[in-house]
């Protein structure tokens, strides 16, 4: 089934998972082409100094 | 009674089988006659109960359910079945005995008899990719009933059963009832065991119920939660409406209905302003990220031989991608939960409800799923997911209920978030809906008719 084309993400690979195949390979690059935009955006979004969240997501927020 | 007693909701169901007017097998006979026929048109369906009824109803709790089949996503490990989880493999991750949602539902006396089909492993939109074939739309088979639950959205929209369990961890409840015309809440995260379904990692997904009107919405959510949704009483609800981001680039239709749904709220005495939602332009990353990298965990080396290679190929490549989300973006999306978390909660003092449509368009074309915007075509999933997100990054419960139909005759609903625990409010005010509008969505599908030509053939 698969090509070999394209190599598997490291971490995959490590746990046994195949080279990505031809259809992957096409799902991957679309995929890669929509968050491409999505995360050169959010990378813009200022997080530095946002205090972590260490309330329950069950519940409101801790000041 | 009616010609089918799966004509009727979840509490006539009860209420008939506690008055002696149809019994628990009468009615699992109709369940599983109907189920059979809808599976063939829609896909909705991953199995039937073939044990013995009789046993499985000694054990049901002699609650306010008893006696009513129930639809459940395949996600949950039951006594007669282990959940496949949209692939044809099954999940053995669960672990043994009953899942905690199946456990709730069954002391409140309901028969978890059908597993419902989803989009597989639960990580879509449109629920047009299964182990066994599109979940198709009651109310126009070319059409995708939804994802994930979609296959608990058709089951109930198309009378099989009158109310189903699903799971939404990035709109998998609200998507799929919006698309067939039904009523779903997503509780507060946490709300609802999770024991024993395969998404029990998950700081997005819930647990929550799908049926065709909000009281029995209540009865379900009542049993799921095990107890009654309560807090104070809101004769007139302060509504948000997120104008910017969730109002303009919608499909006319769907924008008319919800604001008719609102301006119905309105009418009746309700404030409605405009909010801002800070950051709401990467609600889609940000769940795209946590939906994708919770995961990752889960899959080890066994589940790489034996599951991957049996997905369909756009699901083993988008699993693959994830692999390659940096640690960067997913510490970025927990900094971002943490803002918008803080930028809901203080939006709550001054609004009771955030009201949006629950999705941008009528249910997609199962050929090709896409989202038709007034902005462009884009991804039925990425549109979807901008739109459902807000409750899971946050955690808030939200419902969606139906509020019209659309130019070619399609459902559409619009989705009310509340303050974390408020689900008494969102059911309140879907109640209230109901009772304004007097009036009820059903699929024009005749399952009875079809029964014996679907049969013969």
């Amino acid at each position: 089934m698969s090509t070999g084309s394209e190599p598997a993400p490291v971490e995959g690979a490590m746990l046994g998972m195949e080279p990505l195949d031809a259809e992957e390979a096409g799902v991957a690059r679309a995929a890669h082409t929509m968050l491409a935009t999505l995360v050169e955006d959010f990378m813009t979004l200022p997080l530095a100094d946002v205090p972590i969240d260490r309330s329950c997501y069950g519940e409101e927020p801790a000041s | 009674m009616t010609a089918s007693p799966q004509d009727l909701g979840l509490a006539e169901q009860a209420a008939a089988v506690g008055a002696g007017k149809v019994s628990p097998e009468e009615l699992f006979a109709a369940t599983a006659a109907r189920a059979a026929v809808l599976d063939r048109e829609t896909n909705a369906v991953c199995a039937t109960f073939t044990g013995t009824f009789s046993e499985h109803l000694e054990q049901a709790g002699h609650g306010p359910l008893f006696g009513v089949p129930c639809g459940i996503k395949d996600m949950f490990a039951m006594d007669w079945r282990v959940p496949e989880d949209g692939t044809p493999v099954p999940a053995h991750t669960v672990g043994g005995g009953e899942a905690g949602a199946v456990r709730a539902l069954r002391r409140a006396g309901g028969l978890p008899l059908l597993a419902t089909n989803l989009h597989q492993l639960g990580i879509g939109t449109t629920g047009h990719i299964t182990g066994r074939g599109p979940i198709r739309n009651p109310w126009d088979l070319d059409r995708c009933a939804g994802g994930s639950s979609g296959g608990s959205a058709v089951v109930v929209a198309a009378r099989a059963v009158a109310g189903a369990v699903g799971t939404d961890a990035a709109g998998s409840i609200r998507i799929p009832s919006s698309y067939c015309g039904i009523v779903g809440l997503k509780p507060t995260w946490g709300a609802v065991p999770v024991d024993g379904y395969t998404g029990s990692y998950s700081t997005m997904g819930v647990v929550g119920p799908m049926t065709r009107d909000a009281g029995d919405c209540r009865l379900l959510a009542t049993a799921l939660l095990g107890r009654e949704p309560a807090g104070a009483r809101l004769d007139v609800p302060r509504i948000g409406i997120p104008r910017a981001s969730h109002w303009i680039d919608v499909d006319p239709d769907v924008r008319a209905r919800c604001e008719a749904a609102v301006d119905c709220f309105a009418d009746a005495g309700a404030p409605v302003e405009d909010i801002e939602i800070a950051g709401s332009g990467h609600l889609t990353i940000a769940a795209i990220v946590s939906t994708g990298t919770e995961r990752l965990p889960q899959l080890d080396r066994h589940w790489m031989e034996t599951v991957l290679p049996h997905l369909h190929p756009s699901v083993r490549g988008l699993i693959k991608t994830r692999f390659e989300l940096s640690a960067n973006l997913v510490q970025r999306v927990l900094r971002y939960r943490s803002m918008l978390r803080r930028d809901v909660a203080a939006l709550f003092d001054r609004v009771d409800v955030i009201a949006m449509p629950t999705v941008p368009t009528p249910p997609p074309s199962v050929d090709r799923p896409r989202a038709e915007l007034p902005s462009g075509v884009t991804s039925a999933d990425a549109a979807a997911l901008h739109f459902s997100a807000l409750a899971n990054l946050t955690g808030i419960p939200a419902i969606s209920f139906p509020c019209g139909l659309d130019r070619s005759g399609l459902p559409v609903g619009i989705s009310l978030h509340a303050r974390w625990g408020r689900e008494d409010l969102l059911l309140d005010l879907a109640e209230r809906f109901e009772r304004l509008t007097d009036r009820t969505y059903l699929p024009p599908v005749d399952l009875d008719r079809r029964a014996p030509e679907r049969v013969s053939g």
